[in-house]
């Protein structure tokens, strides 16, 4: 079949390169359309749900809200794992799918799964099923400054003006408006009027309630015509709210504004937004999941341009984060390194076969190979982010492999035969290596297939990375079989099937290098395994972690107070901190902070928490050489404010962070149970043990326990005197303290709450909570303290929950010892000294956990390819032995790899691994490039050691092609400096390492092995 | 980092709980960068607390009544419900044959009296020197108190008479004393010895407020609106926790009513402190403030109050006036006894 393509291919010259065209075109195309972004989506088929429940304690919430929907949601088919956060005032419930999972059937199943326990929660609960996206989905953020403006007009500029025309985007999922003040029209019930009235608070709730209505009430026809009738009662301001009769008897009318005090106020804060160490408010705006992030960052810019025309005077949109920098910058770092790499393989080209026509001939396949690789990855919805185009450079060097071995050995022949006619020569050509070609390049491809096999974070990085290199290496190898036979036809010549000077004297030097380690076998055998044990050895003195971290640019500050301090305070630190920075960090161009939660819950932090978004200046203004060097500035002045704790990450990674489990760290130890004291104190013992156990560093213990509350009851007996429930008394109590949102007042397309509030100025201590003043169902007036005893109450913080069941945890990383014996050494040591009681678990998680399901999944994987490998070797030599005399190349192209990342002091981590897995195909297609000569010469030389030798040399030139190709193509990766070159680096490390003893075991032990194998025979 | 605190935080829990027996004491040097300002407590003698409702109502027993002395066919109250009138003033006028009975009785008594009188001068000699027998002495005498009484007990109400009218058969009752004037009126008719109006003394209008036993003690006045009254009296009695108060007499310009009910706020004769609501913080179930000592900042619990807007009133069993307390980067020194810090 391949003789007949090839065939095919330069009899139909002409209809060959004008589909190469039309496919080139086509490829062109796709690269313009191919969703751009910086990284894969890494989050699994993920739908969350997020309520707010105001007011409400985590244990109340938990019972009343989080269990419920945890038992309905955990009938859905095909989930993955089901895990909660529950916080004061927040529900926080999210469900990963099984991979593959379609979003819209999952978000649907628990939309109804939701809708069916709606009912069952607490009136005041609300929120739903949160936007389709992920962690990558913030995209965009700009606060809006005008000095003129109050927080509030500023706030309601950016809620009812900015956000529905930012929604209209296309892309867009949701517009989070954090900070200000979210105006609202403030009751202040006056008990005593309302006493004197005989409303009662229910009453007067109602009262609000019900009038604030327009109601169509149906048609009225009138001769010939019909007028729609309707009743009108909307209220549509404060002063017709004031107005409101809220009773009237037969002599009296008691209006709204004769029991309370109307006012125009903000509802109860739960974070706040600052900018520069001043207030102010942002927007925060979410893409859709799959959305082309780049296009969308560039029409929300468009739009925001339109807006800004239309924005009171003064009025300015500070962008302080855009994800299509982070775009900009990542695709730079990767075309950088794309562009480097096709030029050096290039002039490496031209080196080897010393002609610029072969050269080019070969070069050609990259950017053909590259297009193709474009149209598949668009026709496979694969988006262009750092980790496919990674993939693409990685090829890079083996792209061309296969096109050098077709123009190689077709210059040869050329060179070899110049009698014989062109084209028939070059089909001879393609036609004698394309079996090898074939096999080498289906090697390459299952080489990389263990990558697809990976779960989680790293197969959601990795995935990506594989498939572009198999699309790469398919295009690469349909171009050298087609095409570049057909280009060949029209530049290569008998001038260019010259050898290079240089290249004969290399063929020489090496020549008599190769007959000195035939003459000194033993010797050479020797050292060469000597050199292997010892990087064995090394291997254990390779540092080793999961990942390493993906630089995005950017720095977010993450700061923790006292966890019951107000939002005042919090600010007030957070200013501190932030002018402290801005005036000693001249790297630091401005700094946006977000203390709390935002609106949609989306992230339910405390308002002891703040992240606080760093915008640097340009990296040529920096004082310091690299980002770790400003970190540690930041942190050496962050260490001059104790009481603080401050932890440094990336919006992304920050994202990431919290799509996982929350366990960072080598190991997480989870304790599943019941009862938060116990939780407590197993969580207490076993950070002791976890302590004590050799290795263990930065060990931490969630809180689950500590949080103090004021606890008020209803005293019954004497509160049903006066026809006091407790829901009643609960509705009451939240009206001083959180504000009960009864209606809401349509201005135009604003909605304004209206709360029954308390003036919050006026409560603010025990005593006075205690003196506040009821209002009885029965009208009498009475003092909480008449009513209800007053308690304090210690209490859980938050609740976190996996798969129905409580759990805390606790983390660990660990040191100068493998993870592996270090969780089997604690596993032991918690059998033994630690009595879980009935219904408690242990379970372990972390980094470990990662680990674990990765090597298991490569255990299980990569021998099923290397049996594939030895299969494919067996089908193309025929021979066992030989196939297996291939593959013990690749013990010595993990040496090289092992010695690069030790003397680099990169650490083994999944890329180095998939540097690893990478080498396996590279040393295997050198190896087949050399023992297939050997067999196809056999017929030519009688003397084995002549064949050997002189297939050798023959066989020199394309293995240094292939593998120095190999090598400069990832040599850009190395010296990178941008975002994602972190992840990419080892893995070019292992890789050019590895290529590096490959290629000289290639070229000596292989001659040797074959010989004595032949000779045996 | 939460867990870092959860691990801090058991710690604490561990560690601290004898040391926190004692004031907790943080040495300023460890403070860092922290950026730290200090409050003087201002002394004051009295406080506002927290709102009370109050009652606008009367002193018990300064009321003064009037009855009608016949059942009245009609009765026609002359002023409004509530209003002030003078001593002399017309109130109600009574109207129907009734009324021309009550006054031919009163002329009967008054001639009965007379009468009475008369017969008990002249007999007065007679029982001096034995004329007429003891047992005829006391029938005359008590013919006479007897009419005395009747004809007294008239005249009291004639003396409230501001006029009668034969022809309309009606008498004016006016007011016996100046007062707030309180109407009984009835839908069914006003029998004899039903009550007409009753009168309020505008020094008897006072403000009752019911205070807390724990305050009770130290309320010297209330504010209501833009008033200012004194606290007269406070009952020895107590209702549960509170005990009830009455202000001094309400001036006219306050313009409360009787039987309003409304808030008021008090006003506590106490010496109390007056610090910024950003230096308190809540440690352990007690609200606590920094002092600073030396070169420490030591922790001491206070009691609050009450607030303003910005203030918290706040008493201590320590002399504050003369102490520094810390009103800046207080959440964070707190965040250094929670063990937090550091990255």
């Amino acid at each position: 079949m391949l003789t007949s393509v090839i065939r095919f291919s330069l009899t139909q010259r002409l209809f060959v390169l004008i589909v190469a065209m039309i496919l080139m075109l086509a490829g062109a195309r796709a690269w313009f359309v191919i969703p751009l972004d910086a990284f894969p989506d890494i989050s699994p088929t993920q739908v969350k749900i997020i309520l707010k429940a105001p007011g409400m304690t985590p244990e109340e919430i938990e019972a009343q809200i989080t269990v419920p929907i945890e038992t309905e949601l955990l009938g859905i088919p095909n989930q993955a794992i089901l895990r909660s956060t529950t916080k004061y005032a927040i529900s926080d419930i999210t469900l990963d799918f099984t991979e593959g999972t379609d979003i819209y059937w999952a978000r649907q199943q628990v939309s109804e799964r939701l809708a069916a326990v709606w009912d069952s929660f607490p009136e005041s609960v609300s929120g739903g099923v949160a936007p389709m996206s992920t962690p990558l989905s913030e995209i965009f953020m700009f606060s809006l400054e005008n000095p003129n403006l109050s927080l509030m007009e500023r706030r309601q500029l950016l809620e009812w003006e900015i956000r529905p025309l930012l929604r209209t985007v296309a892309g867009v999922a949701d517009v989070n408006i954090l900070g200000g003040h979210a105006k609202s029209f403030n009751i202040n019930p006056n008990p005593a009027a309302m006493a004197a009235a005989g409303v009662s608070f229910a009453a007067l709730q109602q009262a609000i309630i019900d009038n604030n209505h327009n109601e169509g009430a149906g048609k009225l026809t009138i001769g010939t015509d019909t007028i729609i009738v309707r009743a009108e009662g909307r209220i549509d301001d404060i002063d017709e709210l004031g107005q409101l009769v809220i009773k009237a008897d037969d002599a009296k009318v008691y209006r709204l504004s004769d029991l309370a005090d109307i006012q125009i106020g903000h509802l109860t804060r739960y974070g706040a937004v600052t900018k520069d160490g001043e207030e102010t408010a942002e927007a925060l705006i979410i893409a859709l999941k799959n959305a082309n992030t780049a296009q969308v960052v560039t029409n929300i810019k468009e739009k925001l341009e339109q807006i800004s025309a239309t924005l009171p005077e003064g009025s300015v949109i500070n962008t302080f984060y855009d994800r299509a920098n982070l775009i900009n910058t990542a695709i730079n770092t990767i075309s950088s390194a794309l562009f480097q790499a096709v030029l050096l393989v290039i002039v490496l080209l031209a080196l080897f076969l010393g002609n610029v026509r072969a050269a080019l001939v070969v070069s050609l396949s990259l950017p053909l190979a590259a297009l193709m690789t474009f149209l598949m990855m668009d026709l496979f919805n694969l988006s262009a982010n750092l980790m496919s185009l990674g993939g693409l450079v990685i090829a890079i060097g083996m792209l061309v492999d296969s096109s050098v071995v077709v123009v190689e050995n077709m210059v040869n022949l050329i060179a070899s035969k110049p009698r014989l006619p062109r084209l028939h020569l070059i089909f001879r050509a393609t036609k004698d290596v394309a079996v090898p070609v074939v096999s080498g390049t289906i090697i390459v491809m299952i080489v990389f297939s263990p990558l697809l096999t990976l779960t989680g974070l790293e197969g959601k990085l990795f995935t990506p990375v594989a498939v572009t290199i198999v699309f790469a290496m398919l295009s690469a190898l349909i171009l050298s079989l087609t095409v570049i036979p057909v280009i060949a036809s029209y530049l290569v010549n008998e001038k260019a099937a010259q050898e290079p000077k240089a290249i004969i004297k290399l063929k020489a030097a090496y020549l008599g290098s190769l007959k000195t380690a035939f003459n000194h076998k033993k010797p050479f055998m020797l050292i060469t395994f000597g050199l292997l044990i010892v990087s064995l050895g090394l291997f254990s003195l390779v540092g080793k972690t999961f990942m390493p971290t993906l630089d995005e640019g950017d720095i977010i500050l993450q700061l923790e107070k006292s966890p019951s301090i107000s939002l005042d305070a919090s600010i007030a630190i957070d200013k501190q901190i932030q002018q402290t920075l801005l005036a000693k960090v001249p790297e630091i161009k401005q700094m946006v902070a977000r203390t709390g939660a935002d609106e949609m819950g989306l992230d339910p932090m405390g308002l002891n928490e703040t992240d606080v978004f760093l915008e640097l200046v340009p990296r040529d203004e920096w004082r310091f050489d690299d980002k770790g060097q400003l970190i540690e500035a930041i942190r050496n002045e962050l260490l001059n404010y104790p009481g603080v704790n401050f932890n440094f990450t990336q919006p992304i990674q920050m994202r990431v962070s919290e799509m996982l489990t929350g366990s960072i760290g080598d190991v997480a130890i989870k304790v599943f149970g019941t009862d938060i004291d116990t939780l407590g104190q197993l969580t207490a013992q076993i950070e002791q043990l976890v302590s004590a156990t050799r290795g263990s560093i930065d060990v931490k213990m969630s809180m689950i326990e500590g949080s103090p509350f004021i606890n008020l009851t209803l005293d019954n007996e004497l509160a049903r005197g006066f026809g006091m429930s407790t829901m009643e008394f609960a509705r009451y109590l939240k009206s001083q303290l959180e504000g009960v949102m009864v209606t809401e007042i349509l201005q135009g397309k604003k909605r304004t709450p209206v709360l029954i509030a308390n003036n919050q100025s006026s409560l603010s201590s025990i005593n006075e909570l205690q003196n506040q003043l009821l209002v009885m169902p029965d009208h009498s007036l009475k003092r909480l303290t008449d009513v209800a005893k007053l308690s304090y109450k210690e209490g859980p913080i938050l609740i976190e929950r996996e798969q129905g069941d409580r759990f805390s945890v606790i983390t660990t990383n660990v040191q100068e010892r493998d993870i592996v014996s270090f969780v089997e050494e604690l596993n032991t040591k918690i059998a033994q000294q630690i009595q879980l009681p009935s219904g408690y678990s242990v379970s372990f998680g972390g980094e470990f956990e990662n680990q674990q399901r990765a090597t298991n999944n490569l255990l299980l994987v990569i021998p099923i390819a290397i049996a594939l490998i030895t299969l494919i070797l067996f089908t193309t030599f025929g021979s066992l032995a030989k196939a297996g005399l291939i593959l013990a190349n690749v013990p010595f192209a993990m040496m090289g790899g092992i010695v690069s990342l030790y003397l680099s002091g990169e650490y083994l981590s999944v890329p180095a691994s998939v540097g690893f897995i990478a080498l396996l195909g590279v040393a295997v297609l050198n190896g087949v490039v050399m023992v297939s000569y050997y067999e196809q010469t056999k017929h030519l030389f009688s003397d084995l050691l002549v064949r050997v030798e002189q297939g050798a040399a023959r066989r020199l030139r394309p293995i240094l092609m292939t593998a120095t190709t190999a090598m400069f193509g990832l040599m850009p990766l190395v010296f990178a400096s941008g975002p994602g070159a972190e992840i990419q680096k080892p893995l070019a490390i292992v890789v050019i390492g590895g290529l590096l003893t490959s290629t000289i075991t290639t070229l000596y032990l292989l001659p040797i092995l074959y010989y004595w194998l032949e000779k045996r025979r | 980092m939460m867990a870092k605190y959860g691990a801090s935080l058991l710690c604490l829990s561990a560690c601290l709980s004898t040391s926190l027996a004692q004031a907790e004491s943080i040495a300023l040097k460890t403070l860092g960068n922290l950026e730290l300002s200090y409050v003087q407590p201002q002394k004051v003698a009295s406080y506002e607390g927290s709102a009370l409702p109050a009652l606008v109502d009367r002193l018990p027993g300064n009321d003064y009544w009037v009855s009608t002395p016949e059942n009245i066919q009609q009765v026609t109250f002359l002023v409004g419900q509530g209003q002030i009138v003078t001593k002399g003033q017309a109130i109600v006028r009574l109207t129907g044959p009734e009324v021309f009975h009550f006054l031919a009785q009163v002329d009967a008594a008054n001639s009965l009296y007379l009468l009475a009188k008369k017969r008990y001068e002249r007999n007065k000699p007679l029982l001096r020197n034995g004329s007429i027998s003891t047992e005829k002495w006391r029938e005359i005498s008590q013919d006479y108190f007897s009419s005395h009484l009747e004809y007294e007990h008239m005249q009291h109400f004639m003396e409230m008479v501001l006029s009668t009218d034969e022809i309309t058969e009606s008498l004016v009752v006016s007011s016996p004393v100046a007062g707030i004037v309180k109407l009984n009126q009835l839908n069914t008719p006003y029998m004899a010895d039903s009550q007409l109006f009753s009168l309020v003394p505008a020094e008897s209008i006072r403000v009752k407020v019911n205070v807390p036993m724990s305050q009770s003690t130290s309320l010297s006045a209330i504010n209501i609106d833009q008033c200012h009254i004194a606290i007269e009296s406070i009952s020895a009695i107590a209702d549960g926790a509170f005990v009830s108060a009455w202000s001094m007499p309400v001036p006219q310009e306050c313009n409360l009513l009787l039987g309003q009910q409304a808030t008021v706020i008090p006003e506590y004769q106490k010496t109390v402190y007056l610090l910024p609501k950003n230096s308190v913080f809540s440690w352990q179930q007690e609200s606590q403030v920094f002092t600073q000592t030396a070169e420490t900042l030591t922790a001491i619990n206070i009691d609050i109050l009450g607030s303003t807007p910005r203030q918290y009133i706040v008493a201590s069993d320590q002399d504050l006036s003369k102490t520094q307390v810390l009103s800046q980067s207080v959440a964070a020194v707190k965040g250094i006894l929670l063990g937090l810090g550091g990255e």
